[in-house]
Order: structure tokens, then sequence, then C-alpha cells
């Protein structure tokens, strides 16, 4: 791979990317460092794939690494045994101070923190980046209907963290913010 | 699988329009009879334009700017200034730190253990580790720094892990209880 082809590869789907890993991640230091590792991996592995496919490739690279990033973060808080709460409470204002003002996209991220670090992962690539199920089942190499079962279960999931007592209905949502 | 858990099924797909005009048609027929499955559409709908509102954000031109250079760095067969730089800094200081608590392990910590034959009394007050079970303990706070190290060697990176980790430690209360009593002697 020439550095001009990979520098095209770069601007062509360094944002999308990012975005994924920012939405996944919620957190602009953790996106970065999946965004620069997932574009390193394409210049050190230069994948035996048509150019269409990089494109693809990358998304699954991401994906994986954003799966990695949550589990290590739970690592983190193995080694420590007790974390101090304080720490962690602004941690998480920090991460919320990073998210979007987009009031329903706001609110079913903050959902979809409920939700499995890939089972998000597929939800933004089916709903925000536009993907097809099939596109999303030959890039994690999965059946298309498991991923429909994922997907349904996950709004079972989002539907019960977004209509507790007290909020109103999701219908009302994302309207008039 | 019940008619309507069925129906609920093809949800993802109907949005999305994916399904084959007979899946569709026998979709819109239950729909027509079915107003919890109306509602169930409704929520899918919800979901997939909520998150589809969510727009691409640009990814910092110093991040791409970074990329670069380590590709160039690379291609260069040498190590690019910056990120990696620092990610290398972090290997090397990670590196030195597990390779000292090994030190310490595998050498200082028995000459430090109280001698099994009757010795002369020493009046030293600085010795602090005057039992077994002292002994034990920093043992263990050593194993703890040697896999905590290798994390971080691991994770040297990642920055935002690093950053978590300085917080977290200077946020935990007993964090002086890492280092070695006696140890300054």
């Amino acid at each position: 791979m020439t550095r001009e082809f990979f520098q095209d590869l770069l601007r062509e789907h360094r944002d999308r990317i990012y975005s994924h890993a920012l939405y996944s991640l919620r957190d602009r230091d953790d996106a970065e460092d999946v965004t620069q590792e997932a574009f390193l991996r394409l210049w050190r592995t230069d994948p035996d794939v048509p150019p269409e496919r990089l494109g693809a490739w990358l998304t699954r690279v991401a994906h994986n690494l954003c799966i990695d990033h949550v589990r290590r973060r739970k690592t983190v808080r193995v080694y420590f045994g007790r974390p101090d709460p304080d720490a962690l409470d602004s941690l998480a204002a920090a991460a919320a101070v990073e998210s979007p003002p987009e009031a329903l996209g706001q609110e079913l991220l903050d959902a979809m923190e409920s939700l499995s670090a890939e089972t998000r992962s597929v939800m933004l690539m089916h709903y925000q980046q536009g993907l097809k199920l099939r596109e999303i089942a030959d890039l994690l190499d999965q059946n298309v209907n498991s991923l429909k079962v994922r997907i349904h279960r996950a709004r079972k999931t989002l539907r019960e963290v977004l209509e507790r007592p007290g909020q109103p209905p999701l219908a009302a949502r994302g309207k008039g913010h | 699988m019940t008619r309507c858990n069925h129906i609920e099924s093809l949800f993802t797909e109907y949005v999305s329009d994916e399904l084959t005009p007979l899946e569709r048609a026998i979709v819109d027929d239950h729909l027509a009879a079915c107003a919890a499955c109306r509602a169930e559409l409704a929520l899918a709908r919800e979901v997939a334009d909520g998150l589809a509102s969510l727009p691409d954000v640009a990814c910092p031109d110093r991040v791409a700017r970074d990329i670069l250079a380590a590709v160039d760095a690379e291609a260069a067969g040498r190590l690019a200034p910056g990120r990696r730089g620092h990610a290398a800094w972090w290997r090397t200081a990670g590196l030195a730190g597990t390779l000292a608590a090994a030190v310490l392990l595998a050498v200082v910590l028995p000459r430090r253990a109280p001698a099994p034959a009757p010795v002369a009394h020493d009046p030293r007050p600085d010795t602090l580790l005057t039992s077994p079970a002292q002994v034990a303990a920093a043992r263990q706070e050593l194993l703890w720094t040697l896999a905590y190290t290798a994390e971080v060697i691991e994770r040297s990176e990642q920055r935002s892990l690093a950053n978590m980790w300085r917080q977290v430690l200077s946020r935990t209360p007993d964090s002086h209880t890492a280092t070695i009593p006696g140890g300054q002697g």
C-alpha cells in the first residue's frame, strides 16, 4: 500500500471510524486511540482485500478495538479492587461532557450503556452508519438471524431503560428539544 | 414463537427496508389488526431515527497528523515523535519498574526477613519487617505491583487509560500502602 493510497483511505474513513468509536466508547481520548490504532493496523497489515472492502475492514477493526477498550476498563477496576467512587464519578462526568447534543440520540446513547459493548457497536453500525444487516453479518462473520435477535433484544432493553416510571413516553421525546 | 413475536422479529429489517415484498405485505397485514405490534414498531422507528440523527463527528486533524507521522516514521525505520514516542517512554518506564520490583522481590525482601537462627538483637528502630506476616504482606504488595506494572506496559499506548490509572491512583485513600514498609532504610 502506498502512502498516497493510505492517505486517501484516511481522509475518506477517518470521520466515520472516529464517530463510531466516540459514540461507542463516549470518550474522546479513547476514540482517538481507537482511530489511530485502526489506521496503523491498516498500514502495518496491508490486508489482502479489494480496495472497496477496506472501509469494511476498518469498521471491523474499530469494532473489535472498542470491545477491547471496554474490557480493559473493567480490568482496571478489578486491579484496583476498591475504586474511589469520587474518581469514577468524575470520569463519568467527563464522559458526559463528551456527548453530542442531539436530544433523542443522546438519550439513546445513555440507555445503550446498559447494552454489551458488542451489541452497542452493532446498533451503531446498523442505525448510525446505515449498514445493512447482511453487510454487518459479513463484516463480523456472523449469522444474519443472530444479529436480528441481538437487535430485537437490545430494543426491548432500551424500552425498559427509556420508559422507566417518571419518564415521558418515548414517542414524545426528541421533539421540541 | 407467537404470531406477534414473529412479526416483531422482522421490525429491524422492516424499518431499514430490507424485507422482501412478500414479507413486508405480511407485516403490514398484521399491523393493520394489532395495536401492540404497531406500538412496538413505533419504538423500532424511534430507535432507528434517534441513532440515525447522530451525525458523523469530525476526527481531529491532530489525530490524522499523528497517524501519518507514525506511518512516515515506520516507513523510515525509526520511531515517530509525539504519541508513539510517549508510548515508548511508558514502555521503558514500565519495564524499569517491573525490573526494580523483581529485584526487590527476589533479593532485598528475603534479606529483610527475620533470620531463623538466634541472632543478636538489632537495635535499629527503622527495621519494620519484623515478622513473617509483614514479609508476606510486603511480598503481596510487590506481586500486585508487578502485575499492575505489566498491565501498564500492555496499555502504554492507551493514553486515556494511563490518565485513568493516574487519576484513580491519586484518589485511592490507601494508595500509600503500595510502598514497602522500611524500604527507605
